[in-house]
């Protein structure tokens, strides 16, 4: 336990180091699978390695203290009083930020039902001067254009355009973004893999709507125009520069041959879950070690 | 993906004409509708789409000489710009979670991207 219990913050901080590196060399549908699966693992090993460390603080109460003097069992302290207080606060921390995170999503998915509601037709209109557009998941999934956004294009370049946000519901993108910010809320040190996994996201829809129009450099033209058109209708000049540089590398992406899917990010992810699994049962039955004295047979 | 023989879908060919009409300026009719699609429909394809979606109330129509003329609902559009300028400016959380096709270009990014559509319009 000593160990075990920190491992899956180590295993944590390789896979946000990892996840930048990997992002542009893999095909984006396995490369999603194998981060959102191992951040997940991450996030669940590291939230259930802080309740451990917590728990181990009910082991320092009066009553517990006076039992273990009654029966001659000499207490352990398997994690520093100061690191199980520690972990006793992330927790609080982590469900708060869930909270938010929950709360937020909310209320944006609710606005944009209503944004699309009773609405009978795939594509949604807003007459803004702003170029956008994003796919709205849900029961009736829709695709919001703003009308700026389709006049910059030209009809085979709004033909990629519906079939990347296609993309994005076809596959349920939502769901691999929605499980990522989960487990950055509860583990923000896996932040760097969230916004991997948005940039292979986007990576995956174009690359599905390449294919779906039969031309890489169609799907690159219409990427190309419509950031230009973005840039150019934007209000606020500053950005996260990851983002930025998000659709350069995207263009980059599809001026070369799609990358070939490859068997080592799925490998990587299962040996990662692995030791953040063996971790956990190894710090859990430990615990399990140090409390049963506790329960009477 | 019932409709695997036709190449667009219903669905994929009325978002294309509804986008056509929403980047046009002018009210269009089917053959000029045919003229901007790429790769075009049949003509008769383009009248049953067109049909369908003024059933459905996405696209108005208009008497225009012997045929009818099709535009997008300017009311709609122009009401929901107002939600998505608020959803817009509802803070950088709430931005985020709208996963856009692209976003904005420094400006030495975007010489990059000039240079690079005029090498795509090229030859």
């Amino acid at each position: 336990m000593t160990f075990s219990i920190y491992l899956p913050w180590l295993c944590s901080v390789v896979l946000a180091a990892a996840a930048p590196v990997i992002v542009r060399r893999l095909a984006p549908r396995a490369a999603v699978w194998s981060l959102v699966t191992a951040a997940a693992a991450c996030a669940a090993g590291t939230t259930w390695s802080l309740v451990l460390m917590a728990a181990t603080l009910l082991g320092r109460t009066a009553e517990v203290e006076a039992a273990a003097r009654a029966r001659g069992v000499d207490l352990a302290e398997p994690v520093p009083r100061l690191l199980a207080g520690g972990a006793a606060l992330l927790i609080g921390l982590a469900v708060w930020r869930l909270a938010q995170v929950i709360a937020t999503r909310t209320a944006v998915r609710t606005e944009l039902r209503r944004l699309c509601e009773g609405h009978g037709a795939e594509l949604v209109i807003v007459d803004l001067e702003l170029a956008h557009a994003f796919a709205v998941p849900g029961p009736e999934p829709h695709i919001v254009a703003t009308r700026s956004m389709l006049k910059a294009l030209t009809a085979a370049e709004r033909r990629v355009l519906l079939e990347h946000e296609r993309a994005h519901l076809r596959f349920g993108h939502h769901r691999f973004e929605a499980a990522v910010a989960v487990a950055v809320a509860v583990n923000p040190l896996l932040a760097p893999v969230r916004n991997a996994v948005a940039f292979l996201l986007e990576r995956w829809a174009d690359e599905t709507a390449a294919s779906e129009v039969g031309s890489r450099r169609l799907a690159l033209r219409s990427l190309a125009r419509a950031a230009q058109a973005a840039t150019a209708t934007s209000r606020s000049g500053v950005r996260l520069a990851f983002a930025e540089l998000g659709v350069i590398h995207r263009l980059e992406a599809l001026r070369v041959s799609p990358p070939r899917a490859a068997r080592i990010p799925a490998l990587a992810a299962a040996l990662l879950c692995l030791v953040v699994g063996l971790a956990t049962a190894d710090a859990t039955w430990d615990f399990v070690g140090l409390v049963s004295w506790l329960v009477p047979f | 993906m019932s409709a695997s023989s036709n190449r667009r879908g219903w669905g994929a060919l009325e978002a294309e004409i509804m986008a056509a009409l929403a980047a046009s300026d002018t009210a269009l009719g089917a053959g000029e509708l045919r003229e901007i699609l790429d790769p075009p429909p049949a003509y008769t394809t383009v009248l049953t789409a067109l049909s369908r979606l003024h059933d459905k109330g996405a696209v108005t129509r208009d008497r225009s000489g012997r045929g009818h003329v099709y535009s997008f609902q300017r009311d709609e559009a122009a009401l929901r710009a107002v939600q998505m300028r608020r959803l817009l400016e509802g803070g950088k959380d709430k931005a985020r979670v709208l996963a856009r096709f692209v976003d904005e270009l420094s400006p030495e990014h975007e010489r990059l991207l000039q240079r690079l559509l005029s090498d795509l319009d090229g030859p």
